[in-house]
């Protein structure tokens, strides 16, 4: 049982150790690398533990990190502890109640947050500065759980879908499990003067049931949002329909365009076109090639190949994913967190009022930020100046 | 004529820096800190006709100037530059003008055999989240830059085993080339901690564009992920200091490790490997 005990324990010191956060950085690192090379690894069970174990660790030392925050002090701080962190004035025979009183005056003249406790070795006062700033890294490390969590819930429960719909023609898309079904009007493509595409726009219905719910274009970055779904444009293309005759015999095709068409015979013949330019490849290599026109009859060998139609297609990117959400909620909640924790930077003085053999001790200590060792020697330097006259003062 | 007005600009830049790049490794050899007054006012210089040109080029296209690889590298050498001479107000080293301004005057020649050509912005690019995103990659990488210049100095200086030679004898004011090592490193974290912010802004603002383009926030697209490496380089600097008081060399190796990670990213994915961002 002990044992248990103690194996968990070490466990769990693992687990929230900085040490395994560290090194799973590097891994991660290593892993992220390789996957540039061969994409593969990311889908690889390896990294999706490095993932995991990364997540755990971030959840375990952020939640230690909070409790410690938030968790009341039994115990006076450790900088009491060594003689070298903290500075010793000796007071002399003053009244306590006085000499808190002017501590805390001084430290909240100072700005300063203050709160008294007693503990064994005395009355410890704590004066804060902006300490809600301990939060931000605890804050940035759940910005990242988060993301991560929102990128979970978008991959089990979200829907996603590539549509290459004819224009004018419609995509059934309740039949995947979206709320409507899409119609498209048009498609149009705007251009620049020198003959590049400025934007490709797709005129779209939103169909529900039978009915037009409303009609909407889209863009490239300017998609639709409806219902928690969106619709991207994505690609663009064209089908070519037509018929091969050999002989008596006729077969239809309808390919887009781009792809092969497979004409057969003996020389394993396949064509390619790029409207109106077509290549005719044989076995691979390169055999003939020339102009296509629609509804005119490409004699090839013994084939002959006509091109009846050539109808556009816009391609759509469709989806839905409840996980967005809470992604674009970590990048704020993020970068607010790592901007306060960079930026603002909270501050602390101890001073523990004890008392030995009639006379009162004051120790005080402060942060390591040159701000707070200021305030500490102005506090030393004020709290000396009130006593000096009243009490047999010495430092 | 305006395209050729803005090639004399980026050309006299590049002849400006690569003259203030001179006289820094002059000063290294000869320890006059006159020439570091010259050679600063003339990266500022520099710097005041790079932005005229890099204004006269978004006027010429119509747009802001950083859709491909030439207007970027000539936009980051501006944001590297802009970056060392704020922390030169801030902090002044004169020896980190001899590692920064020379990674300023190559940058400058690599964009000057890169193709110029203005084209059009593709459709893809055309979204305010590109603009936010290029404008934070230029501020975080200028600012990795000068780390880098940090971390190498730092690096110079703790190798030399005596304390380093005074420039008493060429001035006679007695003060130290390069400053304490508690002075770098405290530079080390503030340029780090700087870029760090605003690579987290890039990563972000480039995830939204990427969600409204593509719709996807992420497609582990290597351009992506070595951002995202480049990121969690300079996060393990960042928690190696906070946590477990990493200073020093360490650091200091990190931060070069970083610089050549946002090289790798902007140069060597591009050219390397394919991809969402390799738009040509």
């Amino acid at each position: 049982m002990l044992r248990i005990k103690q194996r968990a324990s070490g466990l769990w010191r693992l687990l929230t150790s900085m040490s395994l956060g560290i090194t799973l950085l590097l891994l991660a690192i290593v892993f992220a690398i390789a996957g540039t090379y061969n994409p593969q690894v990311f889908a690889s069970p390896w990294f999706l533990l490095l993932s995991g174990l990364l997540t755990l660790n971030i959840v375990c030392t952020t939640g230690v990190r909070i409790r410690r925050l938030i968790g009341r002090d039994t115990t006076v701080p450790r900088v009491f502890n060594s003689q070298k962190d903290h500075r010793l004035i000796s007071l002399g025979q003053c009244s306590p109640e006085r000499v808190t009183s002017e501590a805390v005056g001084e430290l909240k003249r100072l700005g300063f947050a203050v709160n008294l406790k007693e503990f064994e070795q005395g009355r410890l006062i704590t004066g804060k500065k902006r300490a809600w700033v301990k939060f931000a890294s605890p804050l940035l490390h759940l910005a990242v759980v988060l993301l991560v969590i929102g990128s979970v819930i978008g991959s089990m429960w979200g829907l996603k879908g590539h549509y290459q719909i004819e224009v004018p023609g419609q995509a059934d898309l309740t039949k995947d499990g979206f709320p409507f079904d899409l119609r498209v009007n048009e498609f149009n493509i705007e251009y620049y003067e020198d003959g590049t595409p400025r934007q490709y726009t797709s005129s779209l219905a939103i169909i529900k049931g039978e009915e037009v719910e409303d009609t909407r274009n889209i863009a490239v970055n300017r998609p639709l949002k409806q219902q928690g779904v969106k619709v991207y444009q994505s690609t663009y293309g064209y089908n070519l329909e037509g018929s091969i005759k050999r002989g008596d015999e006729t077969a239809t095709f309808k390919v887009e365009e781009g792809d092969l068409i497979f004409l057969g015979g003996p020389a394993h013949l396949a064509m390619e076109v790029q409207w109106p330019r077509y290549l005719v490849y044989s076995q691979g290599i390169p055999f003939s090639m020339g102009i296509a026109e629609l509804n005119e009859p490409l004699n090839i060998l013994n084939m002959e190949v006509t091109f009846n139609e050539r109808i556009p297609f816009t391609g759509l990117e469709v989806k839905s994913d409840p996980g967005l959400p809470l992604i674009w909620l970590s990048f704020i909640i993020g970068l607010l967190g790592l901007t306060l924790r960079l930026y603002v930077k909270p501050q602390t003085i101890w001073l523990l009022q004890g008392q030995r053999e009639g006379n009162i001790e004051l120790r005080l200590a402060s942060g390591q930020r040159v701000k707070e060792q200021q305030h500490a020697e102005y506090i030393a330097q004020r709290l000396g100046g009130i006593f000096r006259e009243e009490c047999s003062f010495k430092v | 004529m305006m395209p050729v007005i803005e090639r004399y600009l980026f050309e006299a830049t590049f002849w400006i820096y690569a003259l203030g790049a001179m006289l820094f490794l002059l000063y290294t050899v000869t320890e006059k800190k006159r020439l570091v007054s010259v050679a600063i006012f003339l990266a500022g210089a520099g710097l005041v006709i790079h932005t005229s040109g890099l204004v006269l080029r978004a006027v010429n296209i119509g747009r802001m100037p950083f859709a491909n690889m030439y207007e970027f590298t000539i936009f980051f050498t501006w944001g590297l530059v802009l970056l060392y001479l704020f922390s030169h107000r801030k902090q002044p080293i004169p020896l980190l003008g001899t590692v920064v301004m020379p990674v300023a005057v190559a940058l400058m020649a690599g964009a000057g055999m890169m193709n110029g050509a203005a084209r059009p912005l593709m459709p893809a690019l055309q979204s305010h989240w590109m603009q936010a995103h290029v404008a934070t990659a230029v501020l975080a990488y200028g600012a990795f830059g000068v780390s880098f210049g940090v971390g190498v100095l730092y690096l110079i200086r703790e190798s030399q085993s005596v304390p380093v030679a005074t420039s008493a004898s060429a001035t006679g004011q007695g003060q130290p080339v390069l400053p304490a090592l508690e002075t770098l490193d405290t530079m080390l974290y503030r340029t780090i901690a700087f870029g760090f912010l605003f690579l987290t802004l890039v990563l972000i603002t480039g995830a939204v564009w990427a969600e409204q383009v593509w719709g996807a926030w992420w497609s582990w697209d290597p351009k992506e992920t070595w951002a995202l490496i480049t990121w969690m380089v300079y996060a393990v600097f960042l928690h190696g200091r906070f946590t477990r008081g990493w200073q020093g060399r360490r650091t200091a190796w990190l931060a070069v490790v970083g610089f050549a990670a946002v090289m790798f990213t902007l140069f060597g994915v591009t050219w390397l490997m394919p991809g969402l961002h390799s738009y040509n």
